[in-house]
């Protein structure tokens, strides 16, 4: 798959998990390789990005397994862009499916 | 390759950002680590599903460019924002340069007539007072006193004049402001609408 494609899902797939509840490094790889594979240090640029425009900020929490974790927290920019993005993402998929949908038609 | 081995090849890779920010990356991978191993995988298999250090030192690199990249927009777009002044200047200055000499040539001639009629009114009245010395070369009679207070009438009524036109002044002044402040908002807000543009397309 593309690689901007992938990154720009990915960040997409970022921003829901958060969007339910905060989360570190982590956590968010290991719920996204559940469904996607992905090389999991690229979560890294990916959430310094996401801090560097604002949607997320972090904070540290002890952790009661060992060392204290790097919480990534949706903040208010970052959730209304969540929604928009997703919208987004809901359109596309229509579209493509039903331009998928005509192609397998016409063959 | 061990994780020392792993953070010394991303700490190496990253050179060209600043120095706060590769100590919170390289602190990002150890905690990536500490988590790992607690939940029972070897080091080996973190690095492995990490990718190359090489490579997410570079993503990283990237995200920092681009980062620069659009503060570079937004400093674009300022002097785009500048530009489009100094233009709507420009035209200000072919349209509204000639009203505003003749403006300030009207303004000069109310000061100009205003001061040199209460220097009239001044000096007559000075001069009136010495009537007396000059009378024997004046081949005609006047009331000096009513010449004296008839001066003091033209020179107060020429006072007044400048204080009005000093009003008069402050008003164009205000008004022309007020003009401007119109035409730079009106720039301001043409081109954040501009930029909200180009930022909401960049995501």
């Amino acid at each position: 798959m593309n690689a901007q494609f992938k990154k720009g899902i990915l960040e997409l797939c970022v921003l829901a998990l958060l969007k339910e509840k905060d989360r570190y490094g982590y956590d968010l790889v290991n719920e996204i390789s559940k469904s996607i594979e992905i090389s999991e240090g690229t979560i890294y640029p990916l959430l310094r990005r996401l801090k560097n425009v604002g949607y997320v900020k972090t904070y540290l929490q002890e952790s009661q397994e060992g060392a204290p974790r790097k919480y990534y927290k949706l903040t208010l920019k970052g959730q209304e862009i969540t929604d928009e993005l997703k919208q987004d993402w809901l359109e596309f998929v229509k579209k493509v499916n039903s331009l998928l949908g005509g192609e397998s038609i016409n063959e | 390759m061990n994780k020392k081995q792993f953070l010394e090849k991303l700490h190496k890779n990253l050179f060209g950002i600043s120095k706060d920010e590769i100590t919170d990356i390289l602190a990002d991978f150890e905690e990536y680590f500490e988590i790992g191993k607690e939940r029972g995988r070897s080091e080996e298999d973190i690095i492995i599903s990490l990718g190359n250090p090489k490579q997410l030192a570079r993503q990283i690199k990237a995200e920092s460019f681009i980062k620069k990249a659009e503060q570079n927009i937004s400093s674009s777009t300022i002097t785009k924002a500048v530009f489009t002044t100094i233009g709507l200047s420009f035209f200000n200055l072919i349209v509204i340069l000639p009203v505003f000499l003749i403006i300030i040539g009207f303004l000069a001639f109310l000061f100009a007539s205003s001061i040199s009629i209460s220097a009239t009114g001044i000096s007559g009245a000075v001069l009136s007072l010495f009537y007396p010395l000059f009378e024997q070369y004046l081949t005609f009679k006047i009331n000096n006193i009513a010449l004296f207070f008839a001066f003091i009438g033209v020179g107060s009524t020429g006072i007044l004049f400048f204080v009005g036109n000093i009003y008069f002044t402050k008003l164009l002044y205000r008004k022309f402001l007020k003009y401007l402040k119109f035409n730079v908002n009106f720039i301001k807000q043409k081109s954040l609408k501009k930029s909200g543009g180009v930022i909401k397309n960049e995501i």
